[in-house]
């Protein structure tokens, strides 16, 4: 039993940085309705921009958190620019492809400029696991945990308290009415971007810190993982991101502890192939499916 | 540039070529699939226990790789036919990164003549060595790959032209309007799923006898999103395209060692810039549509 | 020919259709009028099978054909045109009539894939006899959706011809056009698309209901309101009220 607890807290925390992935995608997802396969790999360019300022520099936390974000950002902008904007509107697989070729030359650009592949990156705190009873919580975990809670309510915030936050539900519900409405669309979906790509390179930056490293292959990892953790969620959902996240990682741990390492992965894949043939809304997306559906009913 | 290189190259651009038609045909039924390298893993597996293990003749493991592959493709067109858009995709992924992760596990071994022969999880499947025990040689490989190639080709371009061609392609532009022409739209996409999971096979079972050696990584995600890729960048509009984006990238890009390490930067920003313009590839609908016109009036000039 | 009884649908609890009874006899055309969101798109909707029917029956040829498919409506013989046009845009004119035959049991497996044969040369020249018929013979290899908007409706209708239906659905055929295209339209359709078929047609353009139609239905708020003689139907107080206390007719 106790061990049973003691995978669902390690799942928690390890699913608090799924779920800060999956926020950024989501957010992205929600206005753009297109997938960007480019995300995890420009937050990962982030945390090389990261790395390089802390080799370089031998810069404080703060600065090595601001360069991750800013680099991830300004890569962000790329893609957007280059993917997203360029293209038009109904031309969602190619919005798709072409973030996906950005994905092979950003990875490409890192390993040429980092030929070494894996760098260090400085941990942001370095405190013993605290104990609890027979539990034991990873200082970074909790932080990645508390990171996580904070984003949801600051994007809460901002997507239901802000005239800007009307302006995106506008956007993602019905871009043309918004059109009409004298929303500049354009601009809403660039600054929706711009908010994505931030939230990715904190998370970027928590969970690099916490593994001490970073190599090319993160950019696949966040990808995948955070596209998992939102299509469990529900996609287009924030909050159904986090439990998204949540379940991945708790899935993931106890499948770890049960059955071995060999099969993480494979549960998270299976769990996820289930949710799609029978809930593909996810957790939280339901309602999401079902107007998608009308949607494709409309005479 | 020496023959055995040229053979490798041209040899490679074969095989990955039945993998894009085969993303290219669901692309035409309007889905994206991020998986069609799970029925290339599983035709190679396949066929090759076939061969290696059974001692079956290559011919017969060919054949076998690929109707594995289909059944595959059945198995997962079933439960995954009411998905539409990224659900569809993403369960394709998901299919496609479980069958991977299960050959990492799979171990099936029998002794061959004092050795042990077949998958073994990770370590991969080695001695694949049908082709070299017949004495079949690079080059007579090469044209049993570009042979069928053709065949299959063949099969595209006659499909194209004919009803059931047209239904996917009704598939694809809309599914309610296809259904109100009074067809099962459900069944058609199993058909299509069926059908380039076969495809996808025939390049699994090709690639694992001429490599001797297969490995449950080379089947990730890449090689399923480098498919589609090639289907959109040379074009939706004929079967040709995807080959196309094949020869692109492969072909010239390899082939230019000079950009060798900076290949996807260029090669990146390039089809970038394409889908711009052509968010259909280079022979979209449009333009395959302008070409049969000149064709057509071509044939009537010289009559 | 089709009897609809008690037809109700909703949509988020406003009633699109309610309680709709409705006849149509063997090649009647019937005109189907009422204001913007009267249900007149919603009927053809639920006849056809894209939307579902809350409560109540649609019989074709007294078989109850509810809870069909879509599909399985249109191989029992309905084909309809579309009030915001349905065409297969990367396709050419000639396909797009071409692929309204593929579910004919005369095309079959083999059908689907045989292009050279004598069956499917005859079908060929049926699909040119058609578009020759709605005027769109020169204009065959163009990509449809290329089209102007008139030429686009008779293309639909080519289309919907393609599997010589016995009940024909034509939702406003002649919306967007001008009188002369409308008065074009209403001739091809009354000698050539409704010989030998049943029809409902919905439309606002009076003469064109006039030109086609022995018999006037109007619909409110999902009921119907009056039901006969164009002419009777016309002066009916209900239809008058309901127009113009909303619409006009733009005759």
């Amino acid at each position: 039993m106790v061990d049973f607890i003691q995978n669902c807290l390690d799942g928690i925390m390890l699913g608090s940085s799924y779920a800060l992935l999956a926020i950024g995608f989501t957010l992205i997802f929600g206005v753009m309705r297109r997938l960007n396969l480019s995300y995890g790999p420009s937050i990962m360019v982030g945390a090389f921009i990261g790395t390089l300022v802390y080799l370089e520099f031998k810069a404080n936390a703060v600065a090595i958190a601001a360069a991750t974000v800013v680099g991830a950002v300004i890569v962000g902008i790329y893609v957007e620019r280059l993917c997203f904007r360029a293209i038009r509107r109904g031309a969602a697989v190619a919005s798709m492809v072409s973030s996906f070729v950005i994905w092979m030359q950003l990875e490409e650009i890192v390993t040429v400029v980092f030929p070494d592949r894996t760098y260090p990156f400085p941990p942001l705190v370095t405190a013993d696991p605290i104990e609890l009873g027979p539990l034991f919580f990873k200082v970074e975990n909790i932080v990645m945990f508390a990171v996580a809670a904070a984003m949801t309510v600051l994007l809460h915030w901002l997507l239901q308290h802000t005239r800007f936050g009307l302006a995106l539900r506008a956007v993602s519900e019905n871009p043309r009415a918004a059109l009409f409405m004298g929303i500049n669309v354009g601009a809403v979906m660039s600054l929706a971007f711009v908010i994505a790509s931030a939230f990715g390179g904190v998370a970027a930056y928590l969970i690099v810190s916490a593994d001490g490293q970073i190599t090319p292959l993160f950019g696949l990892w966040a990808t995948f993982k955070g596209l998992i953790a939102m299509m469990l969620g529900g996609m287009g959902s924030i909050p159904g991101a986090i439990l998204g996240g949540l379940l991945l990682g708790v899935v993931e741990a106890q499948s770890i502890w049960y059955l071995g390492t060999e099969y993480r992965d494979l549960s998270a894949y299976f769990l996820l192939f289930l949710f799609l043939v029978f809930r593909p809304g996810g957790l939280m997306g339901q309602l999401a499916v079902e107007r998608e559906l009308a949607a494709t009913r409309r005479v | 540039m020496d023959d055995i290189y040229l053979i490798a190259v041209l040899s490679n651009i074969g095989m990955i070529s039945f993998i894009a038609l085969s993303a290219y045909l669901l692309l035409v039924v309007g889905e994206i699939s991020f998986g069609q390298q799970a029925f290339f893993a599983v035709s190679a597996y396949g066929s090759g226990i076939a061969t290696a293990m059974w001692g079956w003749p290559i011919w017969l493991g060919l054949l076998w790789g690929a109707l594995v592959a289909g059944a595959a493709a059945l198995v997962v067109a079933i439960p995954t036919v009411r998905l539409r858009g990224l659900y569809f995709s993403v369960a394709t992924l998901a299919f496609a990164e479980m069958v991977r992760l299960i050959f990492e596990i799979f171990t099936y071994q029998v002794e061959i003549e004092g050795e042990l022969v077949g998958p073994d999880g990770s370590d991969g499947f080695r001695d694949i060595r049908a082709i070299y025990d017949s004495n079949v040689s690079d080059f007579e490989y090469l044209l049993i790959i570009y042979g069928l190639l053709s065949v299959v080709l063949i099969g595209f371009l006659i499909l194209e032209r004919s009803r059931l061609g047209a239904i996917f392609r009704m598939i694809g532009e809309d599914p309610l309007l296809t259904e109100m022409q009074g067809l099962n739209v459900n069944a058609y996409k199993i058909l299509a799923v069926v059908m380039a999971g076969v495809v996808a096979g025939i390049g699994g079972a090709l690639y694992a006898h001429l490599a001797t050696y297969v490995e449950p990584k080379i089947f990730n995600v890449m090689l399923g999103v480098h498919a589609l890729a090639y289907g959109l960048i040379g074009g939706l509009g004929t079967a040709v395209g995807p080959l196309i984006g094949v020869a692109i990238d492969i072909g010239l890009l390899e082939s230019i060692r000079a950009i060798s390490g900076y290949r996807m930067i260029v090669f990146g920003g390039l089809v970038a810039v394409l889908l711009i313009v052509r968010p259909r590839g280079l022979l979209d609908e449009a333009a395959v549509h302008w070409l049969r016109g000149r064709w057509r009036g071509l044939v009537r000039a010289e009559n | 020919m089709l009897r609809i009884e008690g037809l109700s649908r909703s949509f988020g609890g406003v009633a699109a259709l309610e309680a709709l009874d409705l006849a149509v006899a063997d090649g009647e055309v019937v005109g189907l009028i009422g204001p913007n969101g009267s249900g007149k798109t919603t009927l053809f909707n639920v006849i056809t099978g894209v939307h579902a029917a809350d409560s109540g029956r649609v019989l074709l040829r007294d078989e109850d054909i509810t809870k069909s498919t879509p599909a399985a409506i249109v191989r029992l013989g309905i084909a309809r045109t579309f009030q915001n046009l349905r065409i297969f845009q990367r396709m050419s004119v000639r396909e797009n009539v071409w692929v309204g035959q593929h579910s004919l049991p005369s095309v079959g497996p083999l059908g689907l894939l045989s292009n050279r044969s004598a069956a499917e040369r005859a079908r060929r020249a049926e699909v040119d006899g058609l578009l020759d018929a709605v005027g769109l013979a020169d204009r065959r290899n163009v990509l449809a959706g290329s089209l102007p908007l008139p030429e686009q409706r008779r293309l639909e209708l080519a289309r919907a011809l393609a599997r010589s239906p016995a009940l024909l659905l034509l939702d406003e055929p002649a919306g967007g056009m001008t009188p002369a295209e409308t008065a074009e339209m209403a001739a091809l359709i009354r000698d050539f698309a409704v010989p030998g078929r049943t029809c409902i047609v919905i439309e606002h353009k009076l003469d064109l209901i006039s030109t086609l139609c022995q018999r006037l239905c109007v619909l409110n708020f999902g009921r119907k309101i009056a039901d006969g003689e164009p002419g009777q139907v016309l002066e009916h107080p209900e239809v008058l009220e309901a127009y113009l206390g909303g619409d006009t007719l733009d005759a």
